[in-house]
């Protein structure tokens, strides 16, 4: 195991930092950063895994006092999402199944079920919280898309990676790095009818899942994900990534 | 860095004093004046004028503002910040702050009607809290850069009660938040205003304080949006009584 973490970001750290704002704008901008393009929140997931820092992982499961129950109930859509990232450090540490290399498939299954989250994006985490990397794809496709700044009213560019996935059930699924990223309803309604789409013509095999992530060619921090115009990349991305495949 | 209160203003004085300054601030929200009409408005104990005159050269106004407390009362004017606020809301308004003798001067103002707005409850940054937008420096800084506002800046009221936070996000948008805790205070509009220190607002507009839903005894009034300027701008809000 890669012992490397961002030390930046601890469980305790944040916990301190939270209770030290004055206001809630500075919860507010502390909060952004765990869940932002910085990653704190993961960052402070993954150096409890590296000092196998159990009973902090756990305390934080547990039934929270005030400034734990605070950070995970900021955003109530998030709070599965930050549980998630516990729950996989807690299967990423080195004294749990992975260090064995086998994830037992029942217990796998608890886990999946407890976190709401696909198989495919847990492993990923589970790897990311552990090794420093996400696992490998078969085979990747970019594609330009357009987002909208909202608060500009401006489109900006942005690239849209798919990647073929082994071991999978025929799911998309985002990059954990891509998980708290907000999309609307309609964006997601648009990437599942282009999945549907795509199952239909037969080219998505059995045992494969479809892995993608957004990144905005300016380098800045992405967008929500709103409105239904992805839609199209999606399904032309996935015909081009499962026919070149 | 955060910012540090350096507000010394009417909460020092005595309760009389206080009094005093809140039976102005009442009637200047009243009053209005015009590029041909001046105010005047008496209280029980203070009275307040607002004169004006054409410039010389014939384009802009010159306005006084006056409050004179009655009897021999100490009153703590100094720093009172007063919204001059156009009409027509196209135009950006003013911030003119009462000395310590109760007066305030507006050298330039454009001719048009005006309106007052003006709280015991205030704070001015005295900091510069926002910075010229340079769009080249911009363009080329790295992605996570911060732009305008180094840090994340906190203002309270004299009396603590309600407090605003500036900041710039990731995403180089402003952020201006005020929060209270004393629910006398919950429903209140603030204003606040980004002022160039020749007094003229760059930008300014009014939040109200809300519930915060994930926390009970909390209310926050918060505004977010992408802002240009061509100068240096300190923060200057004031807690309006929910009457106005």
């Amino acid at each position: 195991m890669t012992l490397h973490s961002n030390g930046k970001w601890t469980l305790d750290g944040i916990e301190a930092r939270w209770l030290a704002c004055r206001t809630q704008e500075q919860r507010r901008e502390l909060y952004e950063e765990l869940v932002g393009t910085e990653r704190g929140w993961f960052h402070a997931c993954r150096h409890a895994v590296c000092t196998s820092r159990e009973e902090t992982v756990q305390s934080w499961l547990n039934k929270s006092l005030e400034a734990k129950h605070q950070i995970l109930h900021f955003r109530g859509d998030h709070m599965p999402l930050l549980r998630a990232h516990l729950l996989s450090a807690r299967w990423a540490l080195p004294n749990h199944h992975r260090t064995t290399g086998i994830i037992p498939d029942q217990a796998f299954s608890c886990f999946v079920n407890e976190t709401g989250l696909v198989p495919g994006l847990l492993h990923d985490l589970v790897e990311e919280l552990g090794t420093g990397h996400i696992r490998q794809p078969m085979w990747s496709q970019s594609m330009p898309a357009l987002l909208i700044d909202r608060v500009r009213d401006t489109g900006v560019v942005a690239t849209l990676t798919l990647e073929l996935m082994s071991a999978g059930n025929q799911t998309l699924y985002p990059v954990p790095a891509c998980l708290f990223v907000d999309r609307d309803a309609a964006f997601c309604q648009a990437a599942i009818a282009a999945c549907e789409h795509v199952l239909q013509t037969g080219l998505w095999p059995q045992g494969w899942d479809v892995r993608w992530h957004v990144q905005r060619r300016d380098g800045k921090p992405l967008l929500p994900l709103t409105g239904p115009s992805m839609g199209g990349a999606f399904a032309l991305g996935l015909v081009k990534l499962l026919a070149t495949a | 860095m955060m910012g540090e209160s350096t507000t010394g203003h009417a909460q020092s004085a005595s309760p009389a004093g206080k009094k005093v300054v809140e039976e102005a601030a009442s009637l200047l929200r009243l009053m209005r004046f015009s590029t041909n009409h001046g105010a005047y408005a008496e209280g029980q104990s203070v009275a307040v004028s607002i004169d004006r005159r054409w410039n010389e050269d014939e384009e802009t106004i010159q306005v006084l503002i006056t409050c004179y407390a009655f009897g021999r009362r100490r009153v703590d004017w100094q720093g009172l910040p007063v919204f001059v606020l156009p009409e027509t809301a196209q135009r950006s308004g003013w911030i003119a702050f009462l000395n310590a003798a109760g007066e305030t001067f507006l050298p330039n103002l454009p001719p048009g009607d005006y309106r007052l707005a003006v709280s015991q409850q205030y704070r001015r940054s005295h900091d510069t809290v926002l910075q010229p937008t340079q769009p080249q420096a911009l363009a080329a800084q790295p992605a996570n850069r911060k732009s305008g506002v180094p840090e994340t800046h906190i203002y309270e009221t004299a009396d603590g009660r309600v407090r605003g936070t500036v900041r710039q996000t990731s995403a180089d948008t402003t952020v201006v938040a005020f929060e209270t805790n004393d629910e006398a205070f919950a429903g209140a509009t603030v204003r606040f205003a980004f002022v160039q220190a020749s007094g003229q607002e760059a930008y300014s507009t009014e939040v109200t304080l809300k519930p915060v839903e994930s926390e009970d005894g909390l209310w926050e009034g918060r505004w977010e949006a992408t802002i240009e300027i061509s100068e240096p701008c300190e923060l200057v809000f004031a807690v309006l009584p929910k009457e106005s």
